[in-house]
């Protein structure tokens, strides 16, 4: 409900960690260790999240309703019950729309001014 | 190959270990809610990184780890800081507005008592110490009230709007005039200081009653949104009511005590409820945390 009313545009921009939490569960949930793992991919290695970063930024991004804990889990048999998993909220999914809308527009600015592959 | 085994294991048990201890540096209820989770992402890096990089490794990870363990120490003792320190004071205003809004019906009952003589009839012997009380309660009165009006700008000025906003920081301020007020009329008892006294009252109330649409509004409190109005509205309406009464008159309204008594009676009660309201219902991490 609350989802609903808050404006995506408030949280913009990201930091980096947000950023990156956000789009790993872009495809489906995860649990914090998934997602430590899906962010090193993602950024080939460069953006190494520790423990209290992962966590600090899914403590906010829960509270800021953006992410919720799954009741359900992808696959009990083969998994560990003690972890907790994660997925977008509509809220979740709107501003890392935005976000990701905003960080195109800036790269098709660097494009238009030839700065992508080397200025002429 | 066994040996190197046995040896890994151990160091990453060694590391695991270590890293509990260092888990209770968060704050309790971070910890609580997270460092098993973080415990246990750690042991599953420390497998991945001894399995793919060793010792050296290993040493990388724990440096990585000290950087991001050092910084988000700091991050979220300073974060519980900031929430523990605004909810407490919430609640503490609450007391203070309850307490002071007593005060202030005290400070009006004994401004209200005649002067003590032994030959009055209506005169009582506590008459003696009320007849000096009054602006000292009176100022101990307005000044708990306006650190309580302070803590409902911080708890709940957000949630109520602009409009809300603006009119509780009047009130504050017009609040501050009337501490002014009652202090110069306990000391030198002149005109100026008077109007002070009075008008500030009259704004600061009016601004509450503002706030208090504006609570209506946008349903800020997190009950009896109709409070602040109902605390602040009588002594307003008997201002703007007996100054346009007084002017077709062209003389002074005369009230008898009582009216006067049921009149402060309904503020004090109004604001004691303010009072009741921040202390009980202080917001305690329902605020979204900022993730940018």
């Amino acid at each position: 409900m609350t989802n609903s009313i808050k404006d995506p545009q408030e949280f913009l921009p990201l930091t980096p960690a947000v950023f990156n939490i956000l789009l790993a569960l872009a495809d489906r949930e995860k649990h914090g260790y998934g997602i430590m793992l899906e962010v090193e991919k993602n950024t080939s290695g460069r953006v190494k999240m520790g423990p209290g970063t992962l966590y600090g930024s899914i403590k906010r991004l829960l509270a800021a309703g953006m992410i919720e804990e799954c009741d359900e889990r992808p696959d009990p048999k083969l998994d560990d019950q003690r972890r907790r998993y994660y997925r977008l909220t509509g809220l979740g999914q709107r501003v890392l729309q935005a976000e990701a809308q905003r960080l195109a527009s800036q790269v098709s600015i660097a494009q238009a001014k030839q700065v992508l592959f080397g200025l002429p | 190959m066994r040996k190197e085994l046995t040896q890994d294991s151990s160091l990453v048990s060694f590391s695991v270990d270590v890293y509990r201890m260092l888990l209770a540096a968060y704050p309790s209820g971070f910890g609580r809610a997270y460092s098993p989770h973080m415990l246990q992402v750690f042991r599953d890096n420390c497998r991945r990184t001894i399995q793919q990089g060793g010792t050296s490794g290993m040493l990388e990870l724990w440096a990585l780890t000290m950087l991001d363990y050092i910084s988000t120490v700091i991050e979220e003792n300073l974060q519980r800081g900031t929430e523990m320190s605004k909810s407490k004071f919430i609640k503490i205003s609450g007391w203070s507005m309850t307490i002071g809004a007593i005060a202030f019906v005290l400070g009006f009952i004994a401004g209200t008592r005649p002067e003590y003589s032994p030959y009055n009839a209506r005169s009582l012997a506590i008459d003696r110490y009320l007849n000096d009380a009054d602006m000292i309660l009176f100022f101990l009165g307005m000044l708990l009230v306006v650190i309580g009006l302070v803590g409902l700008y911080v708890g709940y000025g957000e949630r109520s709007g602009w409009f809300g906003k603006i009119s509780l920081a009047v009130s504050i301020v017009s609040g501050l005039v009337t501490i002014v007020g009652a202090t110069g009329l306990g000391i030198y008892d002149s005109d100026p200081y008077w109007y002070m006294f009075f008008y500030g009252m009259t704004i600061m109330l009016l601004g509450l009653v503002f706030f208090g649409i504006a609570c209506l509004r946008n349903q800020a409190l997190p009950r009896w949104n109709w409070l602040p109005l109902a605390a602040g509205i009588w002594w307003p309406l008997f201002v703007i009511v007996s100054s346009i009464l007084e002017s077709s008159k062209g003389g002074w309204l005369e009230l008898p005590d009582a009216f006067f008594m049921i009149l402060i009676s309904l503020t004090g009660l109004g604001l004691a409820g303010l009072g009741y309201v921040l202390q009980s219902d202080a917001p305690e991490e329902q605020q979204a945390l900022p993730v940018t």
